[in-house]
């Protein structure tokens, strides 16, 4: 996920918008606070 | 780069009683983890990528006023705001009304909308596409003009506005920003280099051309592309779609 969002970083897109799947769950909404927005901040 | 949250389905496991709570805790948990932007569809009936027609799904800009009420920092946007769909008069009221209760975080994200059964089954205007995109340039000029101190008539092909006042003015000044939705090299992107604050496409192997073309639409009306927001909507996990892609 992170090398893709590399791609389109380096493309000049400055946002990424998500479309999660939820079912109510904030569980993959915290995965990705965790381990992919701390990364995104050096792109 | 920012990452943004953008829920597009509401059925679920609680069913429609347990909507406002589930919905809460997934935007303060989205705040909290640092999503910058968080969006709704401008959708009534839900779409086929994302299940069964008769599925449920929420109005916008109420959702957006709940949001709203919900969390304090993120941005919130519909992702994007259907331009048949309201009269621009009270559509730049209600982005206006959001940017105040928010505190300063509404975004007017629009596009052309392309959902004509919905339209049609809840007797909406949808008219031909090149007169959607005359709307929306027209939109766009009304939303502008009722966000500046400007309260002069408009008079547009379609649209006749006789008083452009809105008070109170959004908090964010000089306006709230402007998402346009979509990657037509023609006419959508050319709207964004003359009016928007971002573009939104999507993550497929055109990408870079489309991103060329932005900039060339923005080297002629004299604006700064470095300035334009560059958003993709996608899945939570971004494939190899954009990795072919091209200048």
């Amino acid at each position: 996920v992170i090398a893709s969002l590399r791609v389109l970083a380096e493309l000049g897109v400055t946002h990424y918008h998500a479309t999660v799947p939820l079912d109510a769950s904030i569980t993959p909404i915290e995965l990705i606070g965790q381990r992919i927005i701390p990364v995104l901040e050096d792109f | 780069m920012k990452l943004g949250l953008h829920v597009s389905n509401f059925t679920w496991p609680g069913g429609p009683t347990m909507i406002a709570r589930d919905l809460g805790r997934v935007a303060k948990a989205a705040e909290e983890q640092g999503f910058s932007k968080l969006s709704v569809m401008d959708h009534l009936w839900q779409i086929g990528s994302n299940g069964p027609t008769d599925h449920d799904m929420l109005e916008a800009y109420t959702t957006l006023g709940f949001l709203a009420g919900q969390t304090e920092r993120i941005e919130l946007l519909a992702w994007v705001t259907a331009v048949v769909y309201r009269e621009p008069g009270l559509l730049a009221k209600a982005v206006t009304t959001l940017d105040v209760l928010s505190g300063g975080r509404a975004w007017l994200g629009i596009g052309a909308a392309w959902y004509e059964s919905e339209a049609r089954g809840l007797g909406l205007s949808f008219p031909s596409t090149s007169e959607r995109f005359e709307r929306l340039e027209e939109t766009l000029q009304i939303c502008l003009q009722m966000w500046s101190d400007d309260n002069a008539p408009y008079s547009g092909k379609h649209y006749h506005l006789e008083r452009t006042l809105n008070a109170p003015q959004p908090l964010t000044r000089p306006h709230p920003p402007i998402l346009i939705g979509g990657g037509g090299e023609t006419k959508t992107l050319r709207l964004v280099a003359q009016y928007a604050d971002a573009c939104n496409l999507v993550e497929r192997p055109d990408l870079g051309r489309k991103l060329e073309v932005l900039r060339r639409h923005c080297d002629t009306v004299g604006r700064d592309y470095d300035s334009i927001q560059k958003t993709v909507i996608g899945s939570s996990t971004p494939g190899p779609k954009a990795r072919t892609s091209t200048t």
